[in-house]
């Protein structure tokens, strides 16, 4: 038997009274340990695992010898010093833990390493940090549409780390598209936006899971489509299905964060959050379909979309995180050519048809007819009468006498036209002063780009007595079947 | 265990020192022992000891050298240096604890994790594991 002293590490100190040594009577080191923590549970359970083995992370020394170095057990002699010597180790793992915070318990997807390497400028910001990037990774966001607005908003949303993006896009890649769609390129021309973008996205960050639906959203499917999402971000291009989308999300409680543009300008504004202005509590009701031109009729400057989706996106990745200050009750509207932001103050209205007191929109209706909008654009007002562009090709070879119309703009004008089958510029917009100059005594054949405006053309002249006639399909149309040369907008 | 929150402090001639070794074992992990004095609930570092990490299975794991350890507690015994807590480098990630840390560490020490990027040390942290929550709260550095 020998007397021994076992030198306690500060840790472990209060288990013994605060004693940094404590002396025993052993005849060998396992068993100077055994009657350390014989009557201290609490120090055995520090020390020895359920097996009676010594734990790993600690280390006992006799003298200057680690015991696991010793091949088996020596005897000791009279005034060894034995040591108890913490195991210091640690790493990274895959997971990272929460640490003490007071932030209540939130879903969290944990991080991979590859995510915290790719997320790390992200995880240096307070406001974001490991916590906000596994909020991303959890989250759902639904994007209606795949074009100028929805190209950032993707962009940006799949480079933040976004878990799973939902796109909604019937349409195909035009080439017209690519002066301010960047999410598709020219190799994609010709298929179909989702797929493009899926490609695009995958290529930029593979860990987002991207769902895709092909289809038109309208008040049969948006329901079930937007259900289950945490935020839609609208990107649409018409009202229709601005209203549908505001309906549908405030109905099934998940706010929109609304964007628009029209030439130089924009506007976002989050809509259907708690306490927060709908859609419907600013616009009540959609602007006559003459005052709401898209596009292709208007005319879009390229950057546009590029800015007010990126706001966007913005504004998604803040209601995610929840910092910051979302723009609810407020719209944020913006003159890219004079670069100025301005925002309006917006209220909830509590008389407000689907989100206020007393809600009379409890389900979807028909939004093409709420919107007066003709859904066939390529068509013609029922009634009118209208030729194909072949026969005017006929008309033309026969050498008949007729007025040739064309009723666009000047700019349209420029790209392609008639002129050499001798028709003459009249915009629209000028009609009701050049109409005297039209001979009421000629057949006229009235175009425009797809047919719809002529078509309107055309009913004005023939109930001012003009003997007029629609070209249906406009001269896309003639483009198309008559000279493929032609270039087309 | 403590009931008052422990501050550490670190010169900075020493912190840069530190930065740098931290550096070194890039891309593995680099460790060693923080030594210095006690003031009520400062913990003042006045030196460090790098120390061999004895991990090497893997590349992102670490272990203190224990005869390192035990040299600098018996130096501390006879007077010397109070071991206040250690450090290591967290290659190309966030001076966050990991979930290993957590399930290995020691209550009382201050676990110091500095951040490497690509070879740069860029971030310091300091930690201490709570034992009644048995989560790291994290301490508040003073550079002087």
């Amino acid at each position: 038997m020998a007397r021994v002293s076992i030198r306690i590490p500060t840790p472990l100190r209060p288990f013994v009274d605060g004693r940094s040594s404590v002396d025993v009577e052993a005849q060998t080191a396992r068993e100077a340990l055994a009657r350390l923590t014989e009557s201290n549970e609490r120090l055995r359970a520090q020390l020895f695992d359920d097996d009676g083995e010594l734990r790993n992370f600690v280390n006992v020394y006799v003298g200057t010898s680690n015991l696991r170095d010793l091949p088996d057990d020596p005897a000791l002699e009279e005034g060894t010093e034995l040591s108890i010597i913490p195991s210091i180790a640690g790493g990274r793992t895959s997971q990272v833990i929460e640490v003490t915070d007071g932030d209540a318990e939130a879903e969290r997807a944990g991080l991979t390493t590859d995510e915290l390497r790719r997320y790390s400028r992200h995880l240096l910001i307070p406001e974001v940090g490991v916590e906000g990037q596994e909020r991303l990774k959890g989250a759902r966001v639904l994007l209606v549409g795949a074009g100028g607005l929805g190209s950032p908003l993707a962009l940006y949303l799949t480079a933040a780390g976004v878990g799973k993006i939902g796109i909604v896009d019937h349409d195909v890649v035009d080439f017209t598209n690519l002066q301010r769609q960047i999410l598709h390129d020219t190799s994609s021309v010709g298929t179909s936006k989702l797929e493009s973008a899926r490609a695009r996205l995958h290529a930029i960050n593979p860990n987002v899971d991207v769902e895709t639906f092909e289809t038109r959203l309208d008040s049969g499917n948006a329901l079930e489509i937007l259900q289950g999402w945490d935020v839609v971000a609208d990107g649409s291009d018409n009202f229709p299905t601005r209203y549908l989308v505001n309906d549908a999300a405030v109905l099934l409680g998940i706010p929109t964060v609304y964007g628009a543009i029209f030439r130089f300008e924009g506007q976002v504004s989050v809509f259907g959050a708690e306490d927060g202005p709908c859609y419907r509590c600013l616009f009540r009701e959609p602007p006559p379909a003459e005052l709401a031109p898209s596009c292709a009729d208007a005319g879009v400057f390229g950057v546009l979309p590029g800015i007010v989706g990126t706001i966007q996106a913005t504004e998604t990745i803040k209601l995610i995180l929840g910092q910051g200050r979302p723009l609810i009750g407020r719209i944020l509207l913006i003159d890219a050519l004079q670069m100025q932001f301005r925002e309006l103050s917006i209220q909830s209205d509590p008389s407000c048809p689907v989100c206020g007191e007393n809600p009379t929109i409890t389900e979807l209706s028909d939004y093409e007819e709420f919107c007066g909008v003709n859904v066939d654009r390529g068509g013609s007002a029922d009634g009118v009468p209208e030729m194909e562009v072949t026969q005017l090709q006929r008309w033309l070879e026969e050498g008949r006498d007729f007025q040739l119309i064309d009723v666009r703009e000047p700019y349209e004008w420029q790209i392609c036209n008639l002129e050499p089958q001798g028709a003459r510029l009249t915009p629209l917009g000028v009609f009701p002063t050049v109409v005297g100059e039209l001979d009421p005594a000629i057949p006229m054949v009235v175009y425009c780009r797809s047919g719809a405006r002529s078509a309107n053309a055309v009913e004005k002249l023939r109930e001012a007595g003009f003997d007029a006639i629609n070209l249906k399909g406009g001269i896309l149309a003639w483009a198309e079947e008559v000279d493929e040369s032609m270039p087309t907008y | 265990m403590s009931v008052t929150r422990t501050r550490l402090e670190i010169g900075s001639k020493i912190s840069a020192n530190l930065l740098a070794s931290a550096a070194q074992g890039y891309p593995g992990e680099a460790c060693g022992i923080l030594l210095g004095r006690i003031e009520g609930d400062r913990r003042v570092v006045e030196d460090f000891r790098p120390a061999p990490n004895r991990w090497s299975e893997r590349e992102d794991r670490y272990l203190v050298d224990p005869e390192s350890l035990r040299r600098a507690l018996a130096a501390e015994e006879a007077g010397g240096a109070r071991v206040l807590g250690f450090y290591h480098s967290h290659p190309d990630a966030p001076p966050l604890p990991s979930e290993t840390d957590r399930e290995l560490a020691w209550p009382w020490y201050c676990y110091v994790i500095i951040r490497v990027a690509t070879g740069k040390p860029e971030e310091t942290r300091a930690w201490e594991l709570d034992v009644d929550t048995g989560r790291f709260e994290e301490r508040p550095i003073r550079y002087t």
